[in-house]
């Protein structure tokens, strides 16, 4: 593979070109309500060829390896159409071959198709039994990817990248309100992670019946705590994809706003973004530019330290690559990403944080976010009403909205239990989603938070 | 295909079905007001669907010498898969004419796309040369072929285009995001760059001074693109699975009045260049055009194959949603619907809005980009806002529907009243 992409380069006319060809293979099984819903399965190859010259960009698909030589070509000449400026792509030390097949403690493509069957119908009637609960979603999803890649730059690398997960969700109605309560976990490395989930499934039947009979969280400005789980999405959608700087480099006044050095929080509050960490969702030894991966700390005391980059938006921003040109799959070209982001522990203890709330709210694991830059907002799966200091009353639709500037300075309290969940969960960008990513933190207390909903 | 089909009947499946598809583009992109992107996408695939002793398996890929192989993978996960409620595919109907290739298509250059992408990113940058600029166009040429073991045998032609601008306007941490789109199947008037300039210049222009607005209830007026996020929880609830799970909202509001009687919503499959056109469903049965809702009442529920065989009634055809729906327009323009309200927000985007229950028509967004009207005038863009209530309830009150449409969706405006509106101090 390594000579056949080393060959089509080598007749490549641009001042850089890489080849990135994938093989992927899913099989996807779900229940829905008493019913197996889906079971498919997919096999399907694939790559994009990118050349850059004078600065602009040529990018051609392919499904097959046949006509390869006639792509490379065409994204050169697409790239010398576009092209009137100056390559600018970050330059590093080539490093040498890098082959990273999948390492799995337990690989699930030797697992028995029976037995991975047979599991999600026990959680699915575990769900579905549960007086009150009307209907349960319960999915297997596996994936090996396999990813080839070689630039006109000599870099070489394969990479495996196999990833399970296990969707836990319970759906509780009375007359016409409808609550619904959802786990999941997910595994790059082991197919052992999906077994024993009986408690979890019954913690997802429980609370969907739970939060029908809580009261809606009000609408207003609250002090809110938030557990691990949401604090990681909040600091995924309201910060991570600001630091991804491929929204700043060409944009002045973006770039301006988050300039390394700007005073972002307390001097507790530290975020990292790192690609490195053992069997991790987000983790990758190299990224799909060829550049490896690597800790970056993005807030450091509180001051903006560092901004994810691909090469291009290093070398225009005089920092370096980062690691973090990522894709979601075969037909698409690398973008700045995420990979696997958090806020660093602190000192305080959970008790410490709850007695230093009166009157407040607890919010807990994160239905997903959205963000538009400065603007973020996300639900809560479920959450309390915290009552001096106690956690009190449990409560349903909590929508948390905000300012990231703003938000990010009302933090005034960082716990010390910082958790980095494998839940499953994707990042969706530039129509390349769902991104495998984790979203950590520790426990984390926000004064004068917004949460919507009826005044 | 036809051997897969065979190899799957041969393997035990009552009904096979397979669908192919191949298709080339061509796009240009400008990022920070230059061209930066060119590129060409060719792509190929094929999904197989089978039923075997009641059960339905599913394969897809893209290589073709493994097609046996993904027909036998489909049959084996068939043994464990859902219930199939229908044992073989109806025969082929009569099928509507749709037209869907155009050589207007064929002939546009790649030329001409970055030459019309220019033109709109240069008048933008004479508004405001400081903005964040994006602009993008593509073409595209694919076939595909549906075949299914009842003698289904269809195979079509088709083009697309489309052509889109962006911006992104900071000041300070104050960031205003306007863009615009238009997409379809043949060169006409509906490649209109004209268009594309205009809608981001109104949203600069209402948006260069900001507004408040008190917490309370109000009227918002929903453009064509926002009003049909609104629809989602009606036509989703009239899914027949939805319905006879018991999750849909509107299982028990067959022929009822469900929406103000200013609501009437269509479903037309059959006009011609429009991307959302289709001659049949997934089980090959002819689509239909038929009322959703009429006056505000709901006329029917809509069952594909499957759920028709678990029901025990007639599948609807099209599917178990509406193909290409669409809202009969009223009779106010949407400029005279602004200058009626006497405060109000006209909302063009919304963040989070799908977070909530929507299903049950529950949401609660923030206002990404809207403005506030009083006194019949737009007075300014409104920032830190939340929306929030039911739309199925919302929709049975005093809504109106404008008298102008959007070209391409001719989809109205619609004038929503009580809607709740909460700002972070």
């Amino acid at each position: 593979m390594k000579d056949r992409l080393q060959d089509a380069l080598r007749r490549a006319n641009a001042d850089y070109v890489d080849i990135r060809y994938e093989e992927s293979d899913v099989l996807s099984l779900a229940y829905r309500g008493k019913e197996m819903e889906t079971a498919d399965t997919g096999k399907a190859r694939g790559g994009v060829v990118r050349a850059c010259k004078n600065g602009g960009w040529g990018i051609c698909t392919f499904d097959s390896l046949d006509n390869l030589a006639e792509r490379v070509a065409d994204a050169c000449s697409d790239a010398a159409m576009v092209g009137h400026e100056k390559t600018c792509l970050f330059e590093y030390p080539v490093p040498s071959d890098i082959i990273a097949p999948a390492n799995m403690k337990r690989d699930f493509r030797e697992v028995d198709f029976d037995e991975k069957l047979s599991l999600i119908r026990e959680y699915n009637q575990l769900i579905l039994g549960t007086p009150g609960i009307e209907s349960s979603a319960v999915s297997y999803v596996e994936r090996f990817r396999k990813v080839h890649f070689a630039s006109s730059r000599g870099n070489y690398f394969m990479e495996e990248r196999p990833r399970v997960l296990l969707a836990l969700a319970g759906i509780a109605r009375d007359g016409s309100l409808v609550q619904r309560a959802h786990e999941g976990v997910s595994s790059v490395d082991d197919f052992n992670v999906v077994l024993g989930k009986h408690s979890l499934a019954q913690e997802v039947a429980n609370r969907a019946i739970a939060l029908l009979k809580a009261p809606k969280c009000e609408g207003g400005r609250y002090t809110v705590i938030m557990d691990p789980k949401f604090a990681g999405v909040f600091v995924h959608e309201a910060f991570g994809h600001l630091s991804e700087a491929d929204f700043l480099f060409e944009n002045p006044q973006m770039k301006e706003l988050m300039s390394l050095g700007k005073v972002m929080g307390n001097p507790d509050l530290n975020i990292t973004d790192d690609g490195t960490l053992a069997n991790l969702a987000g983790t990758q030894m190299i990224d799909d530019e060829g550049t490896p991966t690597r800790r970056t700390p993005l807030i450091k005391d509180g001051i903006l330290a560092g901004h994810l980059h691909s090469l291009e938006t290093a070398a225009k921003m005089g920092e370096e690559a980062t690691g973090n040109a990522r894709t979601v799959g075969r037909r698409h070209v690398p973008i700045v990403r995420m990979s696997n982001t958090f806020i660093e522990p602190g000192t305080m203890t959970k008790e410490e944080m709850f007695a230093g709330v009166d009157d407040g709210i607890y919010a807990c694991s994160a239905f997903g976010g959205q963000t538009m830059m400065e603007m973020f907002t996300f639900s809560a799966a479920y959450g309390y009403r915290i009552r001096n200091g106690e956690i009190a009353e449990l409560l349903r639709d909590i929508v948390v909205t905000g300012n990231v500037f703003q938000t990010l300075k009302d933090i005034d309290g960082i716990g010390n239990d910082l958790v980095l969940p494998q839940t499953g969960g994707g990042c969706g960008k530039g129509g390349q989603s769902p991104l495998p990513v984790t979203c950590g933190a520790p426990h984390v207390r926000v004064r004068n938070a917004v949460i919507g909903g009826k005044a | 295909m036809l051997a897969g089909v065979s190899l799957a009947e041969k393997l035990g499946a009552s009904a096979v079905k397979i669908s192919f598809s191949h298709d080339e583009s061509r796009s240009c992109n400008f990022e920070a007001g230059r061209l930066k992107y060119s590129g060409s996408d060719e792509s190929v695939g094929y999904s197989i669907q089978v039923v075997k002793d009641g059960r339905r398996g599913g394969a897809s890929g893209n290589i073709p010498e493994e097609l046996d192989g993904m027909v036998r993978r489909a049959v084996e996960l068939a043994q464990v898969g859902a219930d199939a409620y229908f044992s073989a595919y109806p025969k082929p109907g009569v099928y509507a004419d749709i037209k869907g290739h155009s050589d207007s298509v064929i002939k546009l250059t790649s030329e001409k796309m970055i030459e019309d992408c220019q033109e709109i990113v240069d008048y933008l940058k004479s508004i405001d040369d400081t903005m964040d600029i994006s602009a993008s166009a593509s073409k595209s040429e694919g076939e595909s072929i549906v075949v299914n073991n009842a003698g289904l045998c269809e195979s079509d032609t088709a083009t697309a285009w489309s052509l889109g601008a962006g911006i992104q306007k900071t000041v300070g941490t104050d960031m205003l995001f306007s863009g615009a789109r238009r997409n379809w199947m043949e060169v006409n008037h509906l490649y209109d760059k004209d268009y594309i300039k205009q809608t981001i210049a109104r949203d600069l222009e209402w948006a260069s001074r900001l507004a408040v607005i008190p917490d309370g209830e109000y009227p918002v007026i929903l453009p064509p693109r926002m009003m049909g996020l609104f629809l989602v929880p009606i036509l989703g609830g009239m899914n027949g699975r939805a319905v006879y799970k018991g999750t849909s909202p509107l299982k028990d509001k067959l022929g009822q009045q469900i929406a103000s009687p200013n609501l009437t919503i269509e479903d037309n499959p059959f006009m011609d260049f429009n991307p959302s056109s289709a001659a049949f469903d997934g089980a090959g049965l002819p689509t239909r055009r038929r009322y959703l809702v009429k006056d505000g009442i709901l006329q029917l529920f809509l069952y594909d194959l499957d759920t028709a065989g678990l029901v025990g009634v007639e599948p609807t055809g099209g599917g178990g949603g509406p193909v290409s729906p669409c809202v009969f327009p009223g009779t106010i323009r949407e400029s005279d619907m602004i200058k009626s309200v006497k405060r109000g927000l006209y909302i063009k985007q919304l963040l989070g809005f799908g977070q909530g229950n929507l299903a049950n028509g529950d949401f609660s967004a923030n206002v990404a980009l809207g403005f506030v009207i009083e006194n019949g005038e737009i007075v300014g863009r409104v920032k830190n806002a939340m929306v929030a209530g039911n739309i199925l309830d919302l929709i049975k009150g005093e809504i109106l529907l404008s008298s102008d449409v959007d070209e391409q969706s001719r989809q109205p405006t619609m004038l929503m009243p009580g809607v709740s509106v909460v700002s972070a101090k």
